[in-house]
């Protein structure tokens, strides 16, 4: 009597945490494909001040809202804007996590899209963490000499490596930018930018000297 | 006729014999009892069960109606118009947290508000080549300087010059060096340890707290295994690499040797226990 029982008990908590996952990855794909759409049916919704809000809906709005808050304070300090996000999870278990990512975003004016799988492995007092695999694809004028940096991050996995770089790449990139700008407005007759001022390329041709 | 009979006898026995067993003392009284809550716990977990999955219909007919672009707010009642908004807001919570996690991952700061604004708490992630390594904290204080209040970063690092240097012109800048020197911190920390766990022939004679000076002692395989003594200097700390490598050995033929020129390269180029590793693998080291 006592086995019956322990045998639907087991089966129940793998019934139930196959629906858990499956609902976590069902309403991840309602925001991916039509997040934009939600967000703007859910505006007049948080729009509501006061006691117009339904109770069991404000601690949800309240948890959004902060969450929304804290993602731009993120943004801010790192620097790193993040504009989409698919995560996917293969496996989960008491002990062990692994996960896909496919982030898109900018830095300033710099684009990328980045897929990585990380591992979780829930170790007594430690978690360990490691990146599996790496890749990266970059987009922008800027980016003309970057591509052995990208093949040995990918190579390296090193994904912090990679943001950190773009970091420091993206403000050289904006102070040589605004250099260039800037001779080019002084001097417009002898300075040219012949592939706009975000290019690595500043001509500079004085009429009287030749060459 | 018969059988009909004998099984209600069987049922009247097997009832009886319940009873009897029943009656058999504290065991029995324990049995039942956790026969009981395992019981009730069935019953919950059934509930659970049953509520998820009205909930993933819930969701279903959501996603259907979204997909279809057929609006969302004539739903049938009040009630179900609740549950609605309710799918949405956890499906737009999730893809919250997935970008804080996203963030985080990264190796985000992790920017943390305290005392009402007063100050702001930052962690510090390393990695060294795909592993998670350590993190470090700060409390910075904002009241009128950026100070730092808190932190817990090894007293060998030049914490104090960095922040001289930067932090009250630039705070993005000063976090982005810190960043920048911890990993590398922790990249020549985790090459020592890797070296001693995979080439456990390699002796480290010295290191450092900065992990800025490392010397090896290997056994350089021949006819007579010679002893070679490999100094790593790393005179850039926002390097995992070595600017200068030289290495020693009582034999002068050897050191001078090609193949050892070529191993001092390697050792500039890659990291440290890659480069011994692969010095075995070619036989030229024990």
């Amino acid at each position: 009597m006592e086995q019956k029982y322990e045998e639907e008990i087991q089966m129940l908590q793998q019934e139930i945490e196959m629906l858990e996952a499956e609902q976590e990855e069902t309403l991840r794909s309602i925001f991916i494909e039509h997040g934009d759409r939600l967000q703007h049916e859910l505006k007049s919704v948080f729009e509501e001040r006061g006691g117009a809000q339904k109770p069991t809906l404000s601690k949800l709005i309240t948890e959004v809202r902060e969450l929304e808050k804290d993602l731009r304070r993120q943004t801010e300090i790192n620097g790193i804007a993040l504009n989409e996000c698919f995560v996917k999870t293969l496996h989960k278990s008491e002990r062990k996590l692994v996960q896909q990512l496919r982030l898109a975003g900018h830095c300033s004016v710099l684009l990328f899209q980045v897929e990585f799988a990380v591992t979780e492995i829930q170790d007594d007092d430690a978690l360990l963490r490691r990146v599996t695999e790496v890749n990266i694809v970059v987009d922008g004028v800027e980016f003309k000499d970057f591509s052995a940096f990208v093949s040995r991050v990918e190579d390296t996995k090193d994904l912090l490596l990679f943001f950190r770089t773009l970091r420091t790449f993206s403000e050289r990139c904006e102070e040589r930018r605004q250099t260039f700008r800037h001779f080019q407005e002084k001097y417009p007759d002898v300075v040219s930018l012949p592939e706009g001022c975000r290019s690595d390329l500043m001509i500079i041709r004085s009429p009287q000297l030749p060459g | 006729m018969d059988g009909q009979v004998e099984t209600v006898e069987q049922g009247v026995l097997g009832h009886l014999m319940a009873l009897e067993r029943r009656g058999m003392g504290q065991q029995d009284q324990h049995e039942s009892q956790r026969l009981e809550m395992l019981k009730v716990r069935a019953v919950a977990l059934r509930a659970q069960r049953d509520q998820l999955k009205h909930q993933a219909d819930a969701v279903k007919i959501l996603k259907d109606k979204i997909s279809k672009d057929l609006p969302l707010d004539d739903a049938d009642a009040a009630g179900g118009f609740i549950e609605l908004q309710k799918s949405l807001l956890t499906a737009w919570r999730m893809q919250l947290k997935d970008l804080q996690r996203a963030h985080h991952l990264i190796g985000g700061y992790d920017l943390v508000e305290c005392k009402e604004g007063k100050s702001v708490c930052v962690s510090f992630h390393t990695a060294f080549e795909g592993v998670y390594l350590e993190t470090y904290n700060m409390e910075l204080d904002l009241t009128r300087t950026v100070q730092i209040s808190r932190h817990n970063i090894p007293p060998s690092f030049p914490l104090e010059s960095i922040a001289k240097q930067i932090l009250q012109k630039d705070l993005k800048g000063f976090l982005q060096t810190l960043s920048q020197k911890l990993n590398a911190l922790a990249g020549r920390r985790q090459q020592v340890y890797l070296l001693k766990e995979l080439v456990g022939s390699v002796e480290v004679m010295e290191s450092n707290q900065l992990c800025n000076i490392l010397v090896l002692m290997c056994t350089a395989q021949g006819e007579t295994p010679k002893a070679v003594l490999c100094t790593l200097e790393y005179g850039d700390l926002t390097q995992c690499l070595p600017t200068r490598v030289s290495i020693e050995c009582e034999d002068k033929t050897l050191s001078e040797s090609p193949q050892w020129k070529k191993h001092q390269s390697l050792l500039l180029e890659s990291p440290a226990h890659t480069a011994l590793l692969t010095m075995r693998r070619m036989g030229s080291i024990a």
